[in-house]
């Protein structure tokens, strides 16, 4: 009996050492993954978050590649080469919720909201001795970015500022906290006002929280107001649009370069107020790159012949905007903006020349003199004569005419024919054709989402 | 560890002590005798003979000539028992004198009914008679002389609701096993495989986007080793595997050696092998006549519609040295090259095993080591196969057993391109018979469009290297001595070690000048469990029988993946990845981790009353926080109705046994790391490290479960000569994973969350008949499956969201994988007006609508309209059951029926002085086969494809033909989804028949063997079904679960089974 006693004493040391060890086995973490709760503890996290919320801003489906082409075609200067799917229904004016084009740019850039909203959750608690000097510029850039990011939507989900008198129409779903749980997601449609207050609440805020001067890429209180100035213009509010515009101009930061070419082929040239970097690694420019490269003639994306035409007139010759920015072969015209390859291409989202452009036409009616200056600076640059004696509906006119041929191919025309109430192409600005609809990935799941109507 | 070693030195001492006493017995007698077989003539070797002599066992084998000894038997009276596999106990009274030797001879009779069997179970062994569960048994003799790669495609036919599908005849190729039909859609639908206690490491770990061909990691094992192998059906039999073992459990006992005489084996074989069921595919000829006719069709129509038609051009690089255009048809020679004849080959196998296996009572080994070599049926494609392995058993004292497995192998294999990859799929697609092997100056045939295999097989290679270590070892003591007899501790671990290294080289030829890829690929995974059990069996006065068993087991698996590629290299001696000019590396790495408690109570009252209760408590490391555990409990009931007195003495009925369980499983084969809400790296800017939102935390992820009823009967009659089974089951499986749709303006678009369910219920019949006993012998076993599978909830979402394979799809009410495609009416005889109906909205352009394109069928959007149909064209039905002219996938519905009404096997085996004849037929009866490249290979020649010759006969050529194929045009789009390609997969495959021969005892003995057999195997030598294709026997290459879940039935392109001879030779001594 004594040898039994003894048997169970190492038969119970035997299992309690494999009992107590094994529920340890259970822990397993991610070995290629972040946890999120151990994500945005520090200042490190939140810097390496508000890269990756960067990341999202430069990948090809938003500002630096789809939103740029799908206005494009959607409006009349640029038409597709072989139309997928989503570019289809856009040039047929046949929309439906599949869209891909809508879908990513929905899709995405709710990503970089989302991305800016968990660092935003996170930003007040975090609070290690490296938190200091940055926490204004991680705040301030973090709403940069959704203000953005709701910008792009608000223009392409919604119908344009002005659509109703109150702006009461559709705006986008807003959402200013990060997504951490699976219930109660669905949330209703904003108006375009208040989707348009919150752009403005939080690139004002940005504005006023981030330096002057932001190197690598990132945004500064110059590029918010240089967004701003885009923002209060599309709603034509130009008292605003001229405030901010001239907020940027008054830094004394940026020029016009020596020649239009310049802009695309340099880098961190004075006119870029706002560009996205490109390294080896990391190329901002590829989606550009890949849709309109005319250095093999193979370009996915390339000038529509009529709006070619009008660029061979007499009052566009010697502009080096069409000759040294554009190339023609075989009858087709493509643009050369984005065909520097190497060093990798730094995207000028924002430059110098919109600022000139937006202020000029904001205040053509109060200081005719000094917008004609403005958009003369900008002709005088292109090779052109200056403009002279000019005001009223005529200099709007003129200003307007420099605004299409300056930005061709860099995701202007669309916004801007809705912001002046013009069709595009036959379609009527305020058309149901204008917009994409709410994609399936929203409307399946968001019981509260409104469609747009067909 | 080391208070495990005290104990064990405490137990040798033991031992040791208990040896000296019993050396001290004088004078003791001898217990002699001989075991023959029933008619007393051939002696029967291995007999065990065992005494008890106060209270501990004495025992003997017998030799090769049937005689036994058991010596030092003290004066006395006993009862002398002998025992050997397959046959009945005998128990004699015999008489012992002093210093003298008594003689018993036992005459051994066959067991038919072999209740007294011991199965193996999980945690434990369990005689035959005494379960409550369903479970089939396969022995070793049973499938020792197919040539079969890997064990599991043994099982193919020879256990009821046990489907085995090899995916194809290639070596190394997986196989995909189904326990009572598929119940998960995302997850794995594959049963735990459990060797020797131990769970295995399983899947398929190669790069397998880069040829179409999966691995099988279990192909490593060498079946040779393998004893037998227990296929746990039901709940009952399961439970006791927790969260792993909702799809079954596949357990392998490997052999064991026995006391005696040492054993050799020596089996050998080879034999060669061919595709199976080739269909026929055009020439040259007769490939340009359709083309040509197709040309001629459509320039018909374009008059008759008034435009004007321009002939495309062949997709034949050669040109005119006048002219510099390309050819056209007609102003060439085409050239006539059978691209099926230049990729295929005759497999040749080669197999050689040598066994030896012995000891003493003390200690006992088996020790085995195999080669194999086969190449495949496609050019460049091979696999080989070394394996060894040793089992030791010691009985360190009367009470504590140790042992140890070791088991080591290496399997290569080289891996040709197949299906959409190339090799033989390209052959009999876009490899036009026109097309030369070589251009004139001796460079491969480059076509501007299609392939030629020939040159892309001479420019890949892809080979892996499968190492494999697997070992364990237990120890067991018996507390009898201590004076609990019947409580055993019993202590196993165990690893299964395993890497997989892939070579991948694809030469410039291939990819253009500057293009040759190169890639080099490690996989290792580290595999290690324990398991401790607590077992107790005691019985309680007469009527009371009861076991009990508690333990515990801990599982963790580790896999690392690193890698590295390279592009652009000097020149084709260059290999290596790190000879690129362009260099990337990669890695991955993951883990999970098991731990489960359990406990399991039999019992049996009066002999014939059972019941049995198991439940486990599993947690997971692949489990959310609130989810940490789950807890699966069973019960099974059993009555032996035959023990019952009014049954009990009856001539006729030898078993009646009524049985019923029901109990609750788990699938854990859930990804690794989903239930972390986590931030991926990568998301990078300005070459800055970047972090981003990757998937939102799931507390209550978690394992799927299967609820699952069983209720059997178990029947003999006549002494065994009739026996078998009839089960009845209904599974429903739940908390099936889905990824279910959120907002996409959350930054999350879905979320993998618990959610579908779906059922499987059937019937299962299995019968034996020993048809004639003696000295012919000839007996049958016949199994049958009927399994129903229907998905009851698919998370609400729509058909496309979760598809797989071939326009397969997941529609609630139809079995997982339904086909979801066209329906086609009728091909036009003659030109004709025909009512149609068509959407009335925006020109039937498909998609405009802000409603899933599924649900817009509404009344209000078709019209009907007579429109002129040419001759020859194809009509469809829309999803109101109306004809139309127009293709729209939006009139996709469920259609086919992927899984068959019943399959099942027949074995027939006879034996007659030496010789024995076995053959097997499977069959598998109303499952449909989606033919995904038929419509591309019907008809279509203007896909640029070769064509079936059977089907591309019927086609339409002439005003007023009734045909099944509609007319050939070069320009129409054939390249749509119609149920014309699902065709009746019904066959009936012989799939093995044996003739051998094993020679005399006499001759044997005068050669000193105990065993020489000479036999030859035919397999796969005759198939029956309508399927024009390939095979009818086939799964379509498939990436990941849910490919494997929803894939069942459908083929693309994908290689047949092999059909092969072989011829071998078993020697023993």
């Amino acid at each position: 009996m004594k040898r039994f006693s003894k048997f169970l004493v190492v038969a119970a040391l035997a299992s309690s050492m494999g009992l107590s060890s094994c529920e340890g086995v259970l822990n397993i973490l991610p070995p290629l993954d972040l946890a999120n709760e151990s994500a945005l503890t520090n200042t490190r996290g939140l810097e390496t978050a508000l890269t990756g919320a960067y990341n999202g801003l430069a990948s090809g489906s938003l500002v630096a590649g789809n939103c740029i082409t799908t206005g494009e075609i959607w409006s009349d200067q640029i038409i597709p080469a072989s139309p997928g799917f989503g570019e289809l229904q856009i040039v047929g004016r046949n929309l439906n919720f599949f869209n891909p084009n809508g879908r990513s740019i929905w899709q995405d850039g709710y990503g970089v909201i989302n991305r800016a909203n968990n660092i935003l959750d996170a930003l007040p608690t975090v609070n290690d001795s490296q938190i200091a000097g940055v926490r204004d510029a991680i705040r301030g850039e973090s709403l940069f970015l959704r203000g953005w990011m709701y910008f792009e939507l608000v223009r392409y989900f919604s119908q344009g500022w002005g659509f109703t008198a109150d702006n009461s129409h559709p705006g986008v779903v807003l959402r200013t906290t990060p997504t951490k749980g699976t219930t109660g997601l669905p949330k209703a449609r904003s108006t375009v006002a208040e989707t348009y207050k919150q752009i403005i609440d939080d690139l004002t805020e940005a504005e006023r929280l981030l330096p002057a001067i932001n190197p690598n890429g990132r945004a500064d209180k110059a590029a918010v107001a240089a967004l701003l100035a885009r923002v209060y213009f599309q709603q034509n509010d130009f008292t605003n649009a001229a405030a901010a515009a001239n907020r940027v101009i008054s830094t004394g930061r940026f020029a016009l370069n020596s020649t239009v070419r310049m802009v695309f082929d340099a880098n961190d040239t004075p006119e870029a107020i706002f560009q996205l970097r490109s390294t080896d690694q990391n190329n901002s420019a590829g989606a550009l790159q890949g849709s309109f490269r005319a250095f093999d003639f193979d370009s996915p994306f390339y000038l529509d012949e009529a709006f070619a035409r009008t660029l061979t007139t007499a009052a566009n010759r010697g502009d080096k905007r069409i000759d040294s920015l554009l190339l023609q072969r075989d009858g087709i015209t493509f643009t050369t903006k984005y065909d520097r390859l190497a060093p990798p291409m730094h995207v000028p989202l924002i430059r110098y020349s919109e600022m000139l452009l937006i202020r000029a036409e904001a205040t053509a009616t109060s200081a005719p003199a000094a917008a004609l200056a403005d958009v003369n600076a900008v002709r005088t640059r292109a090779g052109l004569s200056a403009l002279t004696g000019l005001t009223g509906q005529s200099l709007v006119d003129a200003i307007r005419r420099e605004r299409s041929i300056e930005f061709i191919a860099e995701g202007n025309r669309y916004h801007e024919l809705k912001r002046i109430r013009q069709s595009l192409r036959s379609t009527p600005w305020n058309g149901n054709q204008t917009i994409f609809k709410i994609p399936d990935v929203e409307v399946n799941a968001n019981t509260l989402c409104t469609q747009n109507p067909d | 560890m080391q208070r495990f070693t005290t104990f064990l030195r405490y137990c040798v001492a033991l031992v040791l002590a208990l040896g000296m006493t019993s050396a001290l017995a004088l004078a003791n007698g001898r217990i002699v005798g001989k075991a023959t077989d029933d008619d007393g003539n051939a002696p029967l070797g291995g007999v065990s003979i065992k005494i008890k002599v106060a209270g501990k066992v004495l025992g003997a084998f017998t030799g090769k000539d049937g005689s036994y000894e058991i010596r030092n038997v003290p004066a006395g009276t006993y009862e002398v028992t002998a025992a050997y596999i397959g046959f009945k106990s005998q128990t004699k009274k015999v008489t012992v004198d002093e210093g003298a030797d008594a003689k018993v001879d036992f005459k051994m009779q066959l067991d038919l009914l072999l209740l007294e069997e011991a199965v193996v179970i999980g945690y434990g062994t369990k005689t035959r008679k005494d379960l409550t569960g369903s479970i089939a048994s396969i022995d070793a003799k049973e499938i020792k002389d197919a040539p079969l790669p890997s064990f599991e495609q043994m099982l193919q036919g020879r256990a009821a609701g046990v489907q085995v599908l090899a995916s194809n005849g290639m070596p190394g190729a997986p196989v995909t096993v189904r326990v009572r039909g598929t119940g998960s859609i995302t997850a794995s639908s594959e049963p735990l495989y459990v060797i020797d206690g131990i769970p295995m490491t399983t899947g398929s770990f190669g790069a397998n986007f880069r040829t179409a061909t999966e691995t099988n990691a279990l192909a490593s094992l060498n079946p040779n080793d393998i004893e037998s192998m227990e296929i746990l059906k039901d709940a009952d039999a399961t439970a006791i595997y927790g969260a792993r073992g909702a799809n079954g459990v596949v357990l392998i006992t490997t052999k064991r050696g026995q006391a005696g005489t040492t054993k050799f084996t020596i089996n050998y074989m080879n034999g060669f092998n061919n595709v199976s069921n080739r269909p026929q595919f055009y020439d040259g000829q007769g490939w340009l006549a359709l083309w040509n006719e197709g040309a001629t069709n459509d320039s018909i129509i374009a008059r008759a519609s008034g435009r004007t038609y321009t002939r495309p051009s062949l997709p034949l690089n050669i040109y005119d040295p006048t002219s510099g255009q390309p050819r056209r048809a007609g102003q060439i020679d085409p050239a006539n090259t059978n691209w099926l004849d230049q990729v295929l080959q005759t497999g040749i196998i080669n197999q050689v095993d040598v066994s030896a296996s012995g000891g003493t009572e003390k200690t006992r080994f088996y020790s085995g080591a195999s080669y194999r070599q086969e190449t495949g049926f496609q050019r460049q494609t091979s696999g080989e196969r070394i394996s060894g392995r040793l089992n030791l058993d010691h009985n360190a004292t009367e009470d504590l057993t140790v042992g140890f497995n070791v088991s080591v192998s290496r399997f290569t294999t080289d891996r040709g391109p197949v299906a959409w990859s190339g090799g033989m799929g390209a052959a009999q697609s876009n490899s036009l018979p026109i097309f030369p092997v070589k251009n004139e100056d001796g460079s491969f045939f480059q076509p501007t469009s299609g392939n030629n295999p020939v040159a892309q097989l001479e420019n890949f290679k892809f080979t892996g290297v499968e190492t494999r270590l697997i070992a364990n070892g237990f120890g067991e003591y018996r507390f009898n001595t201590l004076g609990i007899p019947g409580l055993a501790l019993r202590l196993e671990a165990g690893i299964d070690k395993m890497n997989l290294a892939e070579s991948f080289f694809q030469g410039a030829a291939i990819r253009g000048d500057g293009f040759a890829f190169s890639e080099k690929r490690s996989v290792d995974v580290l595999n290690w469990n324990t398991n401790t059990t607590l077992n107790y069996s005691a019985k309680i006065g007469n009527d009371h029988a009861i076991t009990a068993l508690v333990g515990m087991s801990v599982n963790r698996s580790d896999q690392l993946d690193v890698g590295a590629n390279g592009r652009n290299f000097p020149n084709p001696y260059f290999t290596n990845p790190n000879s690129a000019a362009i260099r990337q590396g990669f890695s991955n790495e993951t883990a999970f981790s098991f731990v489960g408690y359990f406990a399991r109570v039999d019992y049996k009252l009066m002999d014939r009353y059972l019941l049995k209760a198991s439940i486990r408590r599993d947690g997971s490391s692949r489990f959310g926080a609130d989810t940490r555990f789950g807890v699966f409990p069973a019960i099974g009931l059993g009555w032996i109705m035959s023990d019952e007195d009014f049954l009990k003495n009856n001539e006729t009925v030898s078993l009646l046994k009524l049985r019923a369980s029901y109990g609750l499983t788990g699938n854990a084969e859930i990804p690794n790391f989903e239930r972390f809400g986590t931030y991926f790296a990568g998301a990078d800017y300005n070459s800055q490290p970047g972090i981003a939102p990757g998937r939102l935390q799931n507390s209550n992820f978690g394992w799927e479960q299967a609820v699952m009823l069983d209720a059997g009967l178990d029947f003999a009659f006549w002494q065994g000569r009739l026996s078998g089974t009839l089960a009845y089951y209904n599974k429903t499986t739940s908390n099936l994973l889905l990824n279910v749709s959120i907002p996409a303006s959350t930054g999350f678009v879905t979320y993998l969350q618990n959610v579908g369910s779906l059922n499987n219920s059937g019937f299962e019949v299995s019968l034996s008949s020993k048809n004639l006993v003696g000295e012919f012998t000839w007996s049958t076993d016949l199994n049958l499956a009927f399994n129903r599978n229907n998905v009851i909830n698919n998370g609400g979402l729509p058909p496309d969201a979760v598809s797989g394979p071939g326009e397969t799809r997941l529609s609630p009410g139809y079995p997982i994988g339904t086909f979801f495609i066209n329906r086609f009416a009728y091909v036009q005889a003659s030109d004709g007006m025909v009512q149609v109906q068509r959407r009335s909205s925006d020109n039937n352009t498909s998609f405009n609508s802000n409603k899933p394109d599924n649900r817009d069928n509404v009344s209000g959007r078709f019209i009907d309209t007579t429109i002129m149909v040419r001759g020859g064209s194809a009509l469809y039905y829309n999803l109101n059951g109306k004809l139309t002219d127009v293709y729209d996938t939006k009139d996709r519905q469920p259609l086919g029926q992927p899984y068959p009404f019943v399959v099942g096997g027949i074995t027939n085996s006879f034996s007659y002085m030496g010789f024995d004849l076995m053959f097997l037929i499977n069959f598998s009866v109303g499952n449909s086969i989606y033919d995904d490249a038929a419509k591309r290979q019907v008809g279509a020649v203007g896909f640029r494809w070769n064509q079936r010759v059977n089907e591309t006969e019927q086609r339409w050529r002439k005003q007023g033909d009734v045909a099944s194929v509609p007319r050939l045009s070069l320009t129409d789009s054939r390249d749509i989804n119609i149920d014309r390609w699902i065709y009746d997969g019904t066959f009936v495959r012989v799939r093995q028949i044996t003739l051998g021969y094993r020679l005399p005892a006499s001759v044997l003995e005068t050669l000193g063997l105990t065993n020489l057999r000479i036999y030859a195997t035919a397999s796969n030598p005759f198939t029956f079904t309508r399927y024009p294709g390939w095979d009818p026997e086939i799964q379509r290459d498939q990436y990941g679960p849910q490919g494997a879940n929803l894939g069942a039935s459908v083929t693309y392109l994908t290689p047949p089974q092999a059909r092969g001879f072989s011829f071998g030779v078993n020697v023993g001594f």
